[in-house]
């Protein structure tokens, strides 16, 4: 008879749980991490509906292959690479990797907070709202998966660059690419 | 010094790099600000 599995289960128990075949362990790990995945293939692939179908296809990759996962990263950063693989695959077969679709765009920054209200500070919230996803617009697609990663995703240095499959040096140069465009996109506003 | 404004922001720097960014940040009104837009920028994109 299998133990009853605690909503903090450890994600070292969880793991073996899973290797032995208990599908309940594996959905615990497939809740914990659902979200982060999504949002990485998000980051690559521009489209919400893409992402999620992705993040379901990543969850029965690790599935199928939990007996090599070694430990030898975090279990987190092996799902995301697993996410980012099939999203980059899936992009190139899409030819969607030469200019994000208008369309696509909107869809992924509208996942962005829109603050609702009618009071003045709501009204500077909403503008600034705004202006954000503009700015995010402006870049291009390798610099808006890097800022969004770091900063919405919360992914380290390392991490986005295991997950994009670039170097360390090219996260930090396309960090700072993009804060520093934001930065001048957004000046305005805070000088109005 | 520009350049080592985010990975300040994002702790990804060595500790001794840390440390002189922050003792530059005491005196550099610019960077200062620089910082304190990237703080906003990364609030705004959290979300509340």
């Amino acid at each position: 008879m299998s133990r009853a599995l605690r909503p903090d289960a450890d994600e070292t128990e969880l793991l073996e749980r899973a290797r032995n075949g208990d599908s309940e362990a594996f959905g615990a790990l497939v809740e914990r991490y659902q979200r982060r995945v999504v949002g990485v293939a998000q980051a690559v692939v521009h489209n919400q509906d893409d992402a999620v179908e992705l993040a379901q296809e990543t969850f029965v990759r690790a599935y199928e292959n939990l007996a090599k996962f070694e430990s030898r990263s975090s279990f987190s950063t092996w799902l995301y690479r697993i996410a980012a693989n099939l999203s980059i695959d899936f992009r190139r077969r899409e030819g969607r990797h030469q200019i994000l679709r208008g369309e696509d765009a909107e869809t992924e920054i509208n996942r962005l907070p829109s603050p609702r209200g009618d009071s003045y500070q709501e009204t500077v919230r909403t503008e600034l709202s705004k202006r954000i996803k503009e700015a995010l617009k402006e870049l291009t697609p390798e610099h808006r998966a890097v800022i969004l990663l770091r900063e919405v995703e919360g992914l380290s240095y390392d991490e986005i660059s295991d997950v994009l499959q670039v170097p360390r040096g090219t996260v930090m140069s396309r960090l700072h690419y993009a804060r520093g465009r934001m930065r001048a996109t957004l000046k305005d506003l805070g000088r109005s | 010094m520009t350049l080592m404004l985010g990975p300040f922001e994002d702790g990804e720097l060595e500790p001794h790099e840390m440390q002189e960014v922050a003792r530059h940040l005491v005196g550099c009104i610019q960077c200062d600000d620089e910082l304190a837009d990237y703080r906003s920028l990364a609030v705004s994109l959290r979300g509340p």
